[in-house]
């Protein structure tokens, strides 16, 4: 058995826990305080608890991995521009892992229409989540930090460091391509 | 109709600038109703932006688990470092719930300030009696529904919507 001071029954837990630099210590600090908003924007944009926690773990590990371990200027600003990021990537990735699928299925199995599906609330999500790995970056930020995160417009202006105003037509713009888009869908899966 | 304009113009230049810009919201409110209304184009661009409203809403409604947050903690805690990971902070964090909004925390009260009101009303219902005037009403136009059904309709049909009432029929 290996000899250890937990083996032991060292209090070594509490003296490691003092000994914590309090250089690193922010990054609790930011989990603690922006933790479950972020976690609530992550579950918003993917939909999936696994991708949630994958997503937020990478958010995370680039904070306290910046280089020479230096705190962001906006620690808030960093984890949600971040996170959004992320978390658009993933959707994207796991887009072309779904279209590469539909095209295997398409060749074994004969195609199904269903009219009750187009009802179907989860399928208006999908289209939506599919629609926002489209839009552009920018307009993509604008509308996870101001729909799916709920922040005010300043707050989103502040974190993307653009105007309020600007923010407001970014916005504007994303959900016009975004009905575009999500409409464009629909009547593809129609035909 | 140039007249009502000048009219309206008068009052809310009367109001102060907040009047005049709320006059001229509503105006343009107006004409915009009533442009959607005979524009077929416009009517379709709405229903595609409400869709997209309507996606929005589902996904911000989308219930989500109460562990997710400390899975997530848990999972982002165990890649940081040694130090880190043992601080007592983050044990916290590793059992840190999602904050439940002020309507959520309310519910167990509010459900049981309901549930008293509705015990109150019916209580109250009995003691004034009209409930039992209530019944006495229902069971009134049921007899005077059945009447009329009785005397417009043959016996077969009546039996057919009264099954109860056959044998009084027959």
């Amino acid at each position: 058995m290996a000899i250890n001071p937990t083996s032991l029954g060292l209090t070594f837990d509490l003296t490691q826990a003092r000994s914590v630099p309090k250089s690193q210590r922010w990054v609790l600090v930011s989990m603690q305080e922006f933790g479950p908003a972020l976690v609530t924007m992550l579950w918003r944009i993917l939909g999936n608890e696994e991708d949630v926690c994958d997503a937020y773990q990478d958010t995370f590990l680039r904070l306290a991995h910046l280089p020479n371990q230096q705190k962001p200027h906006n620690v808030r600003a960093y984890l949600f521009k971040t996170a959004s990021n992320l978390a658009i990537s993933m959707l994207r990735q796991k887009r072309v892992i779904h279209k590469y699928r539909e095209l295997l299925a398409r060749d074994y199995q004969p195609d199904t229409d269903n009219p009750v599906a187009e009802l179907d609330s989860i399928q208006l999500q999908q289209r939506l989540r599919e629609a926002i790995t489209e839009l552009p970056d920018y307009l993509g930020a604008v509308v996870v930090l101001r729909d799916l995160a709920q922040m005010p417009y300043t707050q989103v202006a502040n974190i993307l460091g653009i105007r309020t105003a600007a923010a407001r037509v970014y916005r504007h713009k994303a959900i016009k391509l975004l009905a575009e888009w999500m409409s464009q869908s629909e009547n593809r899966e129609e035909r | 109709m140039k007249t009502v304009y000048h009219t309206n113009r008068h009052c809310s230049m009367q109001k102060g600038p907040a009047g005049f810009w709320n006059g001229l919201r509503s105006r343009l409110t107006e004409r915009l109703n009533d442009h959607v209304a005979q524009c077929p184009r416009c009517q379709r661009r709405l229903a595609m932006v409400h869709r997209v409203e309507l996606a929005l809403t589902l996904v911000k409604t989308q219930p989500q688990d109460i562990g997710l947050l400390a899975r997530a903690n848990t999972k982002a805690l165990n890649t940081l470092k040694h130090s880190l990971r043992n601080a007592p902070k983050s044990a916290a964090l590793r059992i840190a719930k999602a904050d439940l909004s002020r309507l959520e925390k309310m519910r167990p009260g509010l459900e049981r300030v309901l549930s008293a009101a509705a015990c109150v009303f019916i209580v109250f219902m009995i003691k004034t009696g009209i409930s039992r005037s209530l019944l006495d009403y229902k069971e009134q136009g049921e007899a005077v529904i059945k009447n009329y059904y009785a005397r417009n309709l043959d016996d077969s049909l009546f039996n057919e919507i009264f099954p109860d009432d056959a044998s009084h029929s027959v």
